[in-house]
């Protein structure tokens, strides 16, 4: 059977109720997959909701790189002399920040 | 690009606080509207990240923002052979501007730049500050992704958007700008 992996806050008493309009066709690709795992529907749209915010927020707070990103990631960490179009804007930020900047 | 240097010479970049009026925010970009509107004051005030407002003299009322957050990334996939030329730490420390965004009834006098390289620069003073190796960022679209590029961004393969650029790259501009 497909790995399902469960979540600490489940632990934690169910006090509140989340409720969501989704169309008939969503809904039933949920139940589809809560079914081919043997879990509740609503176990399931909670578990899986819950891993994909923890993701959101790790996302925001850290890059993983992949090896695949190698190149790009030696291109940007190169001691590389900045291009035109970054001077430019650097200058522009220069020219009318004279007057503010509290 | 079109720069209103008049227009852009009355108007100041800040910190947010619960003077500014951000009830009318609209710049096109649904996500970038509510985040300005419904979140952002409760993630500054809690530290999580710091939010930088733009408003015209003597007015509250924002008619343009961006955030920064600390970031960093974790490099330990990557090839041993690369690793001479890399920092020691497998988690570099970086900063991540994570929303830019400019009021309709300002758009198209440069005001996008400006809050651009106001980001850049305050992402340099923190770095000379504790440090920091890169500015990250996900592009909200293809056309920001191209500006972004334009600028010296690179793209990150494996990661949708996500681009970055090392900080020195930006500090050795704002001394070549002058």
């Amino acid at each position: 059977m497909l790995a399902f992996q469960t979540h600490d806050l489940e632990d934690g008493k169910k006090r509140v109720r989340m409720e969501q309009r989704i169309s008939s066709e969503a809904k039933e690709l949920i139940e589809i997959a809560a079914r081919l795992q043997g879990i509740p529907l609503s176990e399931f749209v909670v578990a899986n909701s819950v891993m994909a915010a923890r993701e959101t927020i790790s996302k925001l707070r850290m890059t993983v790189l992949q090896p695949q990103d190698a190149e790009a990631f030696m291109l940007a960490l190169a001691d590389t002399e900045p291009c035109e179009a970054l001077v430019d804007l650097l200058a522009l930020h220069k020219g009318v920040t004279a007057s503010h900047g509290r | 690009m079109a720069v209103d240097k008049e227009f852009l010479s009355t108007i100041i970049i800040e910190p947010l606080d619960s003077r500014h009026n951000r009830a009318a925010f609209s710049c096109g970009e649904l996500r970038i509207d509510n985040y300005i509107r419904h979140s952002a004051a409760n993630h500054s005030k809690k530290d999580f990240v710091k939010v930088y407002v733009t408003v015209q003299k003597k007015s509250d009322i924002v008619i343009g923002y961006y955030a920064l957050g600390p970031h960093s990334i974790d490099a330990s996939s990557l090839p041993a052979e690369l690793s001479k030329n890399m920092p020691k730490w497998t988690s570099i420390p970086s900063i991540y501007l994570s929303m830019v965004g400019v009021d309709n009834s300002c758009q198209g006098r440069g005001l996008g730049s400006l809050l651009v390289s106001d980001a850049f620069k305050r992402c340099v003073q923190a770095a000379d500050i504790i440090g920091g190796h890169f500015i990250v960022l996900d592009a909200i679209n293809d056309n920001a992704a191209r500006l972004y590029r334009r600028c010296g961004f690179v793209d990150l393969p494996s990661q949708d958007f996500r681009m970055l650029i090392g900080i020195r790259t930006v500090r050795t501009a704002i001394a070549a700008a002058g």
